[in-house]
């Protein structure tokens, strides 16, 4: 369950992203987070992640304020909350078993006992045959798939996603949000920011509209 | 660890060299402990020598007579003996003198075809151990007063001046080892920096993914631990080197002008200590590095 409550933020140049902000999604759903460049989506995303504090009003995700975490308290939650970059943002020195098991590795699970959750995790986005390859050997296609791989092995409560299918064509976009839609059945949130306007009339999915850091469009699930 | 020595191989030419800087670096004070340390030992060795030689006045002012008879020279022992600062006196007798200068000298030719003794009686004066120097030289003023008493030669100046020189030496060590201490540190930060740079996305990932700072850090650690290490083992090579070079030709110098003064070889434990020490510098430069770069990353993110 995500609350913004009045949140704004304002950036040092001057620029304000989110204006007076508030908005529920409930656990276990999928909500799509759409409007044009400048939104706000991103920043969004950013304060759910931690990356960002809000300048003013509250962000809570399970009750937590999240203004009142620091140090390994932001550590703690970011471990339990999976990232999906338009950018995939994969490491080019690492195997796809490696850099899916990355989170796991950081949650302090040894590598050797990461295997059986990481083939899993490949298994689900239909890449277990490519778990020896290398980020640079792999389609665009394949390494967003890996990056939602990554995104899911730890088995976070939330999982956010910028744009996962913003360099993709139209068929490779479809698979990867069935791969979303299919994280539901394990009850994960699902957060995604997309202007991607094909996905948004999914009836199993909610969906926000920002317009210049307001919100104009509030269409729960 | 094995991540911290596949950094290590990506980039061999760099991670070389600083090695090789820091085994420079840490050389310097080295070989400077290593020289005062044998400056000492030699002050060392003459720790106790407080003693006050007595000359007493030569046969030729006493014409063909012994300078004082043995009972004056015993009643100037006991007068002696009275003062505080006065632990022991020795009567060296002037034949006694002789035949040993004789025996030592390897002149016993040309001693023996002078027609008497020319060497005068001897006291040695043993001070007692904790006068300071002051009363040495009051003591000194006294004694050099005495009629009987032709001249005085203390043992203690040049051992003093040895001690400040070994002294300075000890300061210059200090500061130069502190100045070189920071510098590893700086040294290992800035190649460690450079690391942690080309390695940005990797670390951003590992933060955003939850990763603590000691996670992150953890490879960077061991990396300045190895760099440290490997500067010490150089540098210990280097000292090395250096000793076997003019060690040596030191030692044959010290024994030309008389003197006891060697340059010795390091210890195994101080060996072990350099290395320790150099690991440790490496490790913490790694440490603040990493501290300030994740800080920065995180602050410039979020904005706090």
């Amino acid at each position: 369950m995500i609350i913004f409550r009045n949140v704004s933020k304002k950036y040092r140049n001057g620029m304000l992203a989110l204006k007076n902000l508030s908005l529920y999604i409930p656990e276990g759903s999928i909500t799509f987070i759409t409007g044009h460049s400048g939104a706000g989506k991103t920043t969004m995303l950013r304060l759910i992640a931690l990356n960002e504090i809000a300048t003013s009003g509250q962000v809570f995700v399970d009750n937590q304020d999240l203004a009142e975490l620091w140090g390994r308290g932001v550590s703690r939650y970011r471990r339990n909350v999976g990232f999906v970059f338009q950018e995939h943002r994969l490491l080019a020195d690492r195997t796809v078993e490696r850099n899916v098991a990355l989170p796991l590795v950081v949650a302090g699970m040894p590598e050797h006992k990461c295997r059986s959750r990481v083939r899993a995790a490949l298994d689900l986005v239909s890449l277990k045959h490519l778990a020896e390859s290398y980020p640079d050997m792999l389609s665009v296609g394949e390494q967003q798939r890996v990056g939602i791989a990554r995104a899911m092995v730890g088995r976070p409560d939330l999982i956010l996603a910028d744009e996962p299918t913003g360099n993709l064509d139209p068929d490779l976009a479809d698979e990867v949000m069935r791969i979303f839609f299919r994280l539901q059945e394990h009850e994960t949130t699902v957060v995604i920011a997309t202007h991607d306007y094909r996905h948004l009339n999914n009836p199993a999915a909610g969906c926000l509209m920002l317009d210049r850091g307001q919100l104009v469009v509030d269409e729960p699930l | 660890m094995g991540d911290a020595l596949a950094r290590f191989a990506r980039a061999p030419l760099s991670s070389g060299l600083t090695i090789v800087i820091l085994g420079f670096a840490i050389s310097m004070p080295l070989l400077l402990y290593k020289l005062t340390e044998s400056m000492n030992r030699v002050a060392e060795k003459y720790q106790n020598a407080n003693t006050i030689v007595l000359f007493l006045s030569p046969p030729e002012d006493a014409g063909d007579q012994q300078a004082g008879s043995d009972q004056e020279i015993r009643n100037l022992m006991l007068d002696l003996l009275v003062s505080p600062r006065i632990e022991d006196v020795r009567h060296v007798p002037r034949e006694q003198a002789f035949d040993e200068f004789r025996r030592e000298s390897g002149l016993s030719g040309i001693l023996d075809r002078l027609p008497n003794n020319p060497l005068p009686e001897i006291l040695v004066v043993s001070t007692v151990e904790n006068i300071d120097v002051e009363n040495t030289k009051l003591l000194i003023e006294r004694l050099k007063r005495i009629p009987l008493v032709d001249s005085v030669t203390y043992d203690r100046i040049w051992r003093e001046r040895f001690e400040a020189v070994a002294s300075l030496f000890q300061s210059i060590s200090f500061v130069i080892g502190t100045v070189m201490g920071l510098g590893v540190v700086l040294i290992a930060g800035n190649t460690i920096r450079t690391v942690v740079l080309s390695r940005n996305e990797e670390v951003q990932l590992l933060d955003q993914l939850g990763a603590t700072s000691l996670f992150i850090a953890r490879p960077f650690l061991y990396y300045g631990l190895i760099i440290g290490i490997a500067g010490s083992l150089v540098a210990l090579f280097l000292v090395v080197i250096c000793l076997g070079v003019f060690g040596e030709p030191v030692n044959r110098l010290a024994s030309l002008y008389g003197s006891d003064f060697r340059i010795q070889p390091f210890a195994f434990t101080y060996w072990a200590r350099v290395i320790v020490v150099s690991g440790v510098l490496g490790w913490l430069a790694a440490g603040l590095t990493v501290a300030v770069y994740i800080r920065q990353l995180r602050v410039s993110a979020s904005g706090r």
